[in-house]
């Protein structure tokens, strides 16, 4: 009979602890991305996400500008330096949403409130760079 | 990329350039033999289970081997493979063809094989600067009295090696089962357990792909 | 019609998996491409296709995989026949796990659903000056894009999506 308690309150436990092992924190990991329709060798550095750009955005080539990623915590907040002056800022919002802020040096870009997912990127884009498109890709790992 | 179901696409009676057939059939063995050979293995017999090893094993040893371009390997994950087949035999209900089934299986293993096989080889790239992978087999070129003809081809042979090895593992196996085994997109999304729409486009960023790395080689 | 776009219809074409009327489409447009991607695939094709299989014999995958199957067939037996308090043990972590999985399971209930309803972008702000921005979601791969409109770019800009 103690056993089975012993089980029973050892599962209250696990039952109570599991949410917070849910809320982890979680590596996100960014490429900052030039899209154009200017001809250029495929840049094998974007091997894992040119086929889920291509889909859904019609440019020509994609050439990355530069990566990084960071771990963000429950309640916390990051930044993430991107390269040529661009920068992350993330925060973690409520309901697993992630509040993010895309900044060329001063200036402000976009700046949204996204829920990041495992295997289901996020694409932020569209700021123009000579006779291309910035894009950067969000990624949970 | 999520690869979760199977959405069927319209596909239009469009011309095969390869001239081949799908070859998703079972090995010229009559259907009600085959039958009772998977009945008889299904009922716990081993000998049957050997006959069909014996019969399909050439198909998944090659789609395993192009995968991982290592004999040993393609050998343990061929073995795997069957391991597998004859553990989950009951689950056959026969409404696929038997090689579509163990086929699938096959190309799962493989996979799960490749992915692993990609992240050590970004390990070793790393840690060896200008290191060449090595093709596991060689072979001679038909115009062996040309030695700079060899030498060429075999430049070349290496290039591909090189570029196919750059490639994800899904758009490698993406690529071995249109092109050797002459399947259409619609049996490799279901051997792949992906989309059509993704056969399609993991297919034409690997060409894509193998062209521009080989495009300074000739 | 774009290059790449062009190419991907070819790749396509070439595997025989386009409809009638894009076929007849791209037919037209081939000589356009110049055959150099053609060429390149269908030596691809070839250098795949040609590659040796140093297979074993038939008979000899077969004493492998027969040997695989009685190791795999004893090895639960030797789990499974080892003695009542081993099975004890698994039978109580099997109990633990199924009542902590309840409990998340009640507590993920009882939470605000809003969380699921959720639209996966809360909100955006285009911060350029006389910048927009719309929201795409993917049903594909599940992406979700987030493009800002910028004045010079115009509605053609949507094109690229």
């Amino acid at each position: 009979m103690k056993m089975w308690i012993g089980i029973v309150l050892a599962a209250v436990c696990v039952g109570f602890a599991t949410p917070a092992l849910a809320q982890q924190p979680m590596e996100v990991e960014a490429m900052l991305i030039l899209a154009s329709n200017e001809p250029a060798p495929l840049d094998r550095r974007l091997e894992r996400v040119d086929y889920l750009l291509r889909p859904v955005l019609r440019f020509e080539t994609y050439r990355l500008l530069g990566q990084g990623s960071v771990l963000l915590g429950a309640g916390g907040s990051t930044s993430l330096a991107l390269g040529d002056g661009h920068v992350l800022y993330l925060r973690m919002g409520k309901k697993g949403h992630v509040e993010v802020s895309w900044q060329r040096g001063e200036e402000r870009l976009l700046s949204t409130s996204v829920g990041l997912k495992r295997n289901k990127p996020t694409i932020l884009g569209g700021v123009p760079q000579g006779d291309g498109r910035l894009i950067v890709t969000l990624m949970v790992k | 990329m999520s690869c979760e179901g199977f959405q069927g696409l319209e596909v239009g009676v469009g011309v095969n350039k390869l001239g081949r057939e799908s070859s998703n059939t079972d090995e010229g063995i009559a259907p009600e033999v085959l039958a009772q050979m998977v009945a008889r293995a299904q009922a716990g017999d081993e000998d049957a289970f050997g006959e069909l090893v014996k019969a399909f094993h050439g198909r998944v040893f090659g789609v395993i081997y192009r995968m991982v371009s290592n004999a040993e390997d393609a050998r343990e994950l061929a073995q795997q493979t069957w391991v597998k087949a004859w553990q989950r035999l009951g689950t056959f209900k026969g409404d696929a063809q038997f090689f579509t089934w163990v086929y699938r299986i096959a190309v799962n293993t493989a996979l799960d094989q490749g992915r692993r096989a990609t992240r050590r080889r970004e390990v070793s790239l790393d840690e060896e600067p200008g290191r060449e992978p090595q093709a596991a087999v060689e072979w001679q070129a038909p115009d062996e009295g040309r030695p700079d003809r060899q030498l060429e081809r075999e430049e070349v042979r290496k290039a591909f090696e090189a570029a196919l090895d750059g490639l994800a593992a899904e758009h490698r196996m993406a690529l071995i089962l249109r092109e050797v085994e002459g399947l259409s997109y619609r049996e490799i999304a279901q051997a792949m357990r992906c989309r059509v729409g993704t056969v399609m486009s993991r297919i034409f960023y690997a060409r894509r792909y193998v062209q521009d790395r080989m495009k300074d080689v000739r | 019609m774009k290059r790449e776009k062009q190419l991907e219809l070819l790749s396509r074409w070439r595997d025989g998996e386009l409809p009638p009327n894009e076929r007849v489409r791209v037919e037209a447009a081939r000589a356009a491409l110049g055959g150099e991607a053609e060429q390149a695939w269908e030596a691809l094709g070839e250098h795949l296709r040609a590659q040796p299989v140093p297979a074993p014999t038939p008979e000899a995958m077969w004493n492998d995989v027969r040997r695989a199957i009685r190791v795999a067939q004893a090895e639960p037996a030797v789990a499974v026949g080892a003695g009542g308090r081993w099975n004890w043990a698994v039978a109580a972590l099997a109990v633990l796990f199924m009542v902590g999985v309840g409990f998340l399971g009640v507590r993920i209930w009882l939470a605000p659903s809003a969380e699921a309803a959720m639209p996966r972008v809360a909100w955006v702000e285009a911060e350029l000056p006389g910048s927009s921005a719309m929201v795409y979601e993917d049903e594909a791969s599940g992406a979700v894009v987030i493009w800002l409109m910028t004045p010079d770019e115009g509605p053609s800009g949507e094109e690229q999506l």
